[in-house]
C-alpha cells in the first residue's frame, strides 16, 4: 500500500513537512512499503523544509521504503529551487523523482553565485572544510548589512556556525549538512545544521545517567531546554558540553528562534526575557521517525 | 611573545580538532622555553575563534600550567573573541589575564570577593609580599598569606621563593605580565 503526502500551494517549514508526513502515515513508518511526496505547483519550501524533506526521503529509502518525489505542474518552481540548493546532489539515488532529476546540478553550476545563500554543504568527519563557517558568516554579514548591529551579529553567528558544525564532527559517526538562506521579502535568515547520527538524546542520556540521576526524570524536551540553557555533556570533563549553550547565548541576543528536531519530536524555542525558557518551548510529538538532529536558527534581518 | 595567528596558519580558529592541533604547537613552544615562567600570547591577526577552539588551545595551555607558568593575552581584537575565551575559561574555572593596552584584567573564573583586595594590591605593584598586604590592609599575616596563596594556586598570580628578612624563606607574588 502506498502512502501519499501532499504539499499544496504555500510555504512549508520543516515542522509542516513533518505534520504532512504524520497525517499521511496511519501507523509507525518503520514497516512502510511505499511513499510518494507530491509537491504541487505553487508549493514552496523554506530552507528547513528542504533539509527535512531530504532527510526523510534518504532515511526512508535507507530503511527499504520505496520513495517517490513527484513535482506536479508544467514547470515546477520548487523543483528548480531545491535543485539550486543542491537537494538532488545529496538525495539517495534510490529515491525516484518524477520528472527525473536534472542531469546537471543547479547547485554545482551556480554555487557561490548568489549572495543570499549557501547551498547545501555536506559535513563529513573525514574531511573538515575549514572555510565553511567563514563562508556562512560572509553571507550573513551581507544580508544583515542594514542592521545597526550587523558587525556584532555576524561575529556572534560565526561562533554559532562553527560550534554547530563542530558538534557534527565531534559527536556523530555519520555525515551532516548545513545550509543558509536569506529571505529579504520575509526579512529573515535561516540557518540549518543537521546530521543523521544517534541524536542528541541517545548520545547524551546514557552517559549522563551513569554520572548522576539528577536528570533521569526530565522529559526529552526539558532535557533539551537544559542543554541550551545551562549546558550538559556526556563527557565528565567540564570543558565539554557547553557548545549548544554558547550557541543559544549568542542567538538569544539577536532574538533568534531555535528549532530542534529530535527522533519523534520537534521543539521550537522562542526567546523570552533574554533566555530560552521551558515555558516558551513549543513541542510537537508523535512525528515520523527521524534519526539524528536537525537544528535551525531564524534571525530577523531588520532591527 | 607567542604569535597565535602563526601557529594557527589562518585567521580563524574553530572546533576542537583544530584547537588540539594548535595546543600541541603552543605546548612545544612553552616546553622549548623551559626557563621562562610567563608568556604573552598575541592574538594579532586572529579574526575569530570559537569557544571550542579556545577551550582546546589557549585555555587548555593555561590550565595545564596553572600555578607554574603564567599566560597573558594581548591584541584581542573583538568583543566576541573575548567573550568566547571567557566562556571557555569559565567552564574549567581558569582565569586568563588579558592586557588591553592600559591595564590588566581577567577573563574566565572571576576572583572571589574575599580575594579581590589582595589581587588588586599585587597588580598595582611590581611585586608584593603577604606581610606588605597585611600591613597595608590591616589583616593578619596568616590571612594575607592564605589569600595570596589562593590567588596563586587558582592561576591569578605568579610567585617565587625569596629570602625573608627573618632568615627563612617567603614567597614574593607578582602579576603574570
Amino acid at each position: 500500500m502506498i502512502s501519499i503526502v501532499e504539499f499544496a500551494g504555500g510555504w512549508s517549514t520543516a515542522a509542516q513537512v513533518d505534520w504532512a508526513v504524520a497525517r499521511a502515515l496511519r501507523t509507525d513508518d518503520l514497516g512502510l512499503a511505499e511513499i510518494e511526496f507530491r509537491l504541487h505547483e505553487g508549493c514552496k519550501l523554506w530552507l528547513d523544509g528542504v533539509l527535512r524533506l531530504m532527510a526523510l526521503c534518504n532515511q526512508m529509502a535507507g530503511r527499504g521504503t520505496k520513495v517517490r518525489l513527484s513535482f506536479l505542474g508544467e514547470q515546477s518552481p520548487v523543483m528548480g529551487y531545491i535543485d539550486r540548493m543542491g537537494f538532488f546532489d545529496h538525495l539517495d539515488p534510490l529515491v525516484e523523482t518524477v520528472p527525473e532529476r536534472p542531469l546537471v546540478s543547479g547547485a554545482r553550476m551556480f554555487r557561490g553565485g548568489n549572495n543570499g545563500l549557501v547551498e547545501i554543504v555536506p559535513i563529513a568527519a573525514a574531511h573538515r572544510d575549514d572555510d565553511l563557517p567563514d563562508r556562512l558568516t560572509g553571507v550573513l554579514r551581507q544580508a544583515c548589512a542594514a542592521r545597526t548591529d550587523a558587525g556584532l551579529l555576524s561575529e556572534a553567528a560565526s561562533t554559532l556556525f562553527s560550534e554547530l558544525i563542530g558538534n557534527v564532527h565531534d559527536h556523530t559517526r555519520t555525515n551532516g549538512h548545513v545550509a543558509l538562506q536569506v529571505y529579504p521579502g520575509g526579512s529573515k535568515v535561516k540557518v540549518v545544521v543537521c546530521d543523521d547520527g544517534l541524536g542528541l538524546m541517545d548520545t547524551l542520556r546514557p552517559a549522563l545517567n551513569k554520572r548522576t540521576d539528577a536528570y533521569v526524570h526530565l522529559t526529552d524536551v526539558e532535557l533539551l531546554v537544559e542543554m541550551f540553557r545551562n549546558g550538559l555533556s556526556r563527557h565528565p570533563d567540564p570543558k565539554h558540553g557547553q557548545g549548544l549553550k554558547d550557541c543559544a547565548t549568542k542567538a538569544i541576543r539577536f532574538q533568534a528562534d531555535l528549532d530542534v528536531r529530535l527522533a519523534r519530536q520537534n521543539v521550537l524555542l522562542r526567546p523570552s526575557r533574554g533566555a530560552y525558557q521551558p515555558a516558551t518551548a513549543y513541542c510537537s510529538e508523535g512525528l515520523p521517525l527521524l534519526r539524528g538532529t536537525h537544528i535551525a536558527f531564524t534571525f530577523g534581518l531588520a532591527t | 611573545m607567542i604569535p597565535l595567528n602563526e601557529l594557527m596558519g589562518r585567521s580563524d580558529g574553530w572546533g576542537r580538532a583544530m584547537g588540539r592541533e594548535v595546543f600541541q604547537k603552543l605546548l612545544a613552544h612553552v616546553e622549548g622555553h623551559s626557563d621562562q615562567s610567563t608568556f604573552r600570547i598575541s592574538l594579532k591577526g586572529v579574526k575569530r575563534a570559537d569557544v571550542s577552539f579556545c577551550s582546546e588551545s589557549i585555555v587548555e595551555l593555561a590550565r595545564r600550567f596553572r600555578a607554574s607558568k603564567g599566560f597573558c593575552l594581548v591584541d584581542v581584537s573583538t568583543s566576541d573573541l573575548e567573550e568566547n575565551i571567557d566562556a571557555a575559561a569559565r567552564r574549567v574555572d581558569q582565569p586568563l589575564m588579558i592586557w588591553d593596552g592600559h591595564k590588566a584584567r581577567f577573563l574566565g573564573m572571576p576572583v572571589s570577593p574575599g580575594n579581590q583586595a589582595a589581587l588588586a594590591f599585587v597588580l598595582e605593584r611590581p611585586q608584593a609580599r603577604a606581610a606588605e598586604f597585611a600591613q597595608a590592609c590591616g589583616v593578619t599575616i596568616a590571612n594575607a598569606s592564605s589569600k595570596m596563596k589562593s590567588l596563586w594556586s587558582a592561576g591569578f598570580l605568579m610567585r617565587r621563593e625569596s629570602a625573608a628578612d627573618t632568615g627563612g624563606t617567603e614567597f614574593v607574588y607578582q602579576r603574570i605580565a
